[in-house]
């Protein structure tokens, strides 16, 4: 048959029928529900949409395309760092340990899974890596940003959708899931991106080019590709090398130390806790814990005096898990809360690390010193990251989520009593969080350039996004726990998306321009209102249609 | 409080879960719902509670629609799922006062009822212990003691004699619910235990494979011919070719 006739057409898209026929029977539903159903307001969508924003907005920028690749490096940076540690999740490690625990399961292949896992992970960071290698070759030879835009995107998509489907029969439904949506998301914006940033090449010079530079500065995937681009002169021949390097050393300290071996021995520990306990349990007769201190009548009316007049209700998820975890003792002297307080010291070591390391290193080689800017950078990352304000993480969720959507869905209260109790929760928490932020940020923000007061505007302007952005998270975690697009179809989820990404688009642009107007009120204002907005709408959406508050999988 | 559903049909994807069902519950009932696993119990549960909305049909409490924005509705029942659903930090004082809250009852003078509900069920001694710690037995009496603590007009119970509660609160169950129902409580309650549906039940709903294909009133089950009753039941699901 002859290439391009007819008769070869018709092969081609009956073998196309016939794959999709046999791919459907194959994975019931994993492909529908991992990528077509995804519930349209999760984080996963302002993933998405923030690299995506940043792709358009670089794509504005017809002579930066240093910019672009540094965006684009951005954004490979950091889907390479999450997708290595969610494959090492603590999730996945709390299984293994529950298998090993019940089950005559040898240890040692535990750790056979753990290092089929690292292998995994290191797949995938090798092949985002040298995909970002392409591009960024691509984009460096390409003096031109409406090109390099719709390439990025297209390339990106069209890689994702590959990597899907090449690793489709080993990666977790779930995984390929992401892995195309954030390539259709990239793909799709970084086309409309670069179609807008043709038509309006001057309003976005005018308007986001000094925002984005300030934004770089104090965004730690933008400051470090900036620094790189700026002072990796002396690596042209040795960039590449260093970057793997780099990618490679941080995504496997991430997955060690906060997915990985740090999780494991925890989850060990607890798990042996939780045997003694029974052990001891069934040797005694006790009740576990509660067994250890039984109280009395008095203790109980005293109890429920003291309780009911203090409206648990409301205060509960400020101190959340601090009484478990024996440091009950903080409540009264400690500002931040519990979240921060067990998180900090690991981190602690990772920012101190690079002020010890740099001065020792800095003077040996040129390469040394603009490598360790980057490692500065990526630390500063991992420290803004966990703590609350940065533009990325402030999307996602904390546990709080799951307790949202049961309260919701088993008690009676509604969406705006609820998320108005979390909002000024997460307003408290992020303000209190903010002391440790702004001792990291002013730590790193020392190798930046910046003037003092020129910091202090920064953390200013970030201390408002923090608060301003908090209804996204409400947003998120209702969204998160109910199956919100499960009965709307595909085309209103595709709509709601859609929305989904926009918003994130603006929200973003909303963003980087309230830090380039950092000193100003007015960004920090645009980003309030959007986000109100987008609560409101998601609120107003979740108590009209009929959405499912549980999430129960089909059967 | 009167529920009822009608013409309710829930599909998740292309499952069918349950298949146009129509039932109502009276105040003052003790209702069993029995079925293999997989029959649409739960669901209908859920769809009561408003966790889920139906894909086609419709729920009425005391004749008007629901819909689970109505807290005045919602606050007259409450849903007690397999695993209840509480704070894992939060202690049972805690947890009844976020409830006590949450269906906006009075707070003052009630500590000696509370207490006798502990009494009543073995869990006054692990009152102030968080609720993470406790058994399921004990986790599963705190939910009761809760939901007594409430009294809502409506009780929802997924599967309570599966939850691991001793003998004690098993009885301790039994007693409430039956003193419930006798002031004019609706009491639903799931189960696979055929035994104890046919000695606690005013009636018996038989779902299989998604369909209410029996309404039995509990009299009828302990009556001489109950077990001929039960087996040809048991024989019935066995010939229901799976869809």
């Amino acid at each position: 048959m002859r290439f391009g006739s007819k008769g070869f057409a018709r092969s081609l898209r009956a073998r196309v029928r016939a794959a999709a026929r046999r791919r459907k029977a194959e994975v019931p539903s994993a492909w529908r529900n991992s990528v077509l159903q995804r519930r349209a307001f999760s984080p996963l969508v302002f993933r998405i949409g923030l690299p995506a924003a940043g792709i358009f907005m670089a794509g504005a920028f017809r002579d930066a395309p240093a910019f672009l690749a540094g965006v684009a490096g951005w954004w490979w940076l950091v889907c390479v760092l999450t997708k290595a540690g969610e494959l090492l999740s603590a999730k996945q490690m709390h299984r293994w340990i529950g298998y090993a625990a019940h089950y005559p399961m040898e240890p040692v292949l535990l750790w056979s899974d753990v290092r089929r896992r690292l292998a995994w992970a290191w797949v995938c960071v090798m092949l985002e890596y040298s995909v970002g290698l392409a591009l960024l070759g691509g984009i460096e030879a390409w003096d031109g940003a409406l090109p390099v835009a719709l390439i990025a995107g297209v390339a990106l998509a069209c890689l994702s959708l590959a990597v899907v489907l090449a690793a489709q029969r080993f990666i977790p439904a779930a995984w390929s899931g992401r892995i195309a949506l954030a390539g259709f998301g990239l793909g799709a914006t970084g086309v409309v991106g670069g179609w807008l940033a043709s038509k309006f090449p001057g309003a976005f010079d005018r308007y986001f080019l000094p925002a984005i530079e300030t934004g770089a500065t104090v965004s730690p995937g933008g400051w470090l590709t900036l620094r790189f681009f700026q002072d990796g002169d002396a690596l042209v021949d040795r960039w590449r090398w260093w970057c793997g390097v780099l990618v490679a050393a941080i995504a496997i300290l991430y997955a060690l130390g906060h997915g990985g071996a740090g999780r494991m021995v925890a989850a060990f520990r607890r798990q042996d806790e939780q045997l003694y306990r029974a052990s001891e349990s069934d040797l005694h007769g006790d009740t576990g814990d509660a067994g250890a201190s039984r109280c009395t009548r008095e203790d109980v009316v005293a109890a429920w005096r003291s309780t009911a007049s203090t409206e648990p209700w409301r205060n509960r998820w400020l101190f959340d898990g601090l009484d478990a975890r024996g440091l009950s003792w903080l409540r009264a002297i400690w500002p931040a809360p519990p979240r921060v307080v067990v998180q900090v010291p690991w981190r602690v070591a990772l920012i101190v690390a690079p002020a010890v390391l740099r001065p020792a290193l800095a003077g040996s080689a040129p390469q040394v010193s603009a490598t360790m800017h980057v490692i500065a950078g990526a630390l500063l990352w991992f420290s803004v990251v966990p703590l609350a304000p940065s533009p990325w993480k402030i999307f996602a969720p904390v546990a709080v989520g799951l307790r949202v959507a049961g309260c919701h869905a088993f008690h009676p209260v509604r969406y705006w009593g609820l998320s108005r109790v979390l909002l000024r929760v997460e307003v408290a928490r992020a303000v209190a969080a903010w002391p440790w932020l702004a001792t990291f940020v002013l730590l790193n923000l020392r190798w930046t350039g910046l003037s003092f007061d020129d910091q202090v505007a920064v953390l200013a302007a970030s201390a408002g996004l923090a608060v301003a952005v908090q209804p996204l998270r409400v947003v998120a975690a209702y969204s998160r726990n109910s199956r919100d697009s499960s009965r709307v179809g595909v085309v209103v989820s595709g709509l709601i998306a859609l929305a989904a990404m926009i918003s994130a688009l603006f929200a973003t642009a909303a963003l980087t321009g309230a830090w380039g107007a950092a000193g100003t009120s007015l960004g920090i204002v645009g980003v309030a209102l959007i986000a109100g907005l987008i609560w409101a709408v998601y609120g107003w959406l979740y108590e009209r249609l009929p959405w499912d508050l549980l999430r129960t999988p089909p059967r | 409080m009167e529920a009822r559903l009608i013409g309710v049909t829930k599909k998740f994807g292309g499952t069918v879960a349950l298949r146009d069902v129509t039932v109502e519950f009276r105040p003052g009932e003790v209702v069993a719902v029995i079925g293999l696993n997989g029959a649409g119990k739960t669901t209908l549960l859920n769809i009561l509670a408003g966790l889920l909305v139906p894909s086609r049909g419709e729920v009425r409490f005391d004749g008007r629609a629901f819909a689970r924005d109505q807290l005045e509705v919602r606050r007259r029942m409450m849903f007690i799922p397999d695993v209840p659903v509480m704070f894992g930090d939060e202690s049972l004082v805690d947890h009844l006062a976020t409830l006590h809250r949450l269906y906006e009852r009075p707070t003052a003078n009630v500590e000696d009822r509370l207490v006798a509900l502990m009494e009543d069920f073995d869990v006054l001694g692990v009152a102030r212990a968080p609720l993470g710690t406790l058994s399921r037995g004990q986790i599963h009496k705190s939910g009761l003691v809760g939901l007594l603590a409430i009294d809502p007009e409506l009780w929802l119970l997924d599967e309570p004699f599966a939850s691991g509660m001793d003998p004690h609160g098993l009885a301790a169950f039994r007693r409430h619910a039956q003193a419930a129902a006798a002031r004019g409580r609706t009491v639903i309650y799931t189960t696979q235990i055929l035994e104890v549906a046919q000695r606690f039940c005013d009636r018996l709903i038989v779902l299989n494979q998604g369909e209410l294909v029996r309404s039995i009133p509990g009299n009828d089950l302990r009556s001489a011919h109950a077990e001929g009753m039960l087996d040809t039941l048991l024989e019935s699901f066995r010939e229901t070719p799976t869809r």
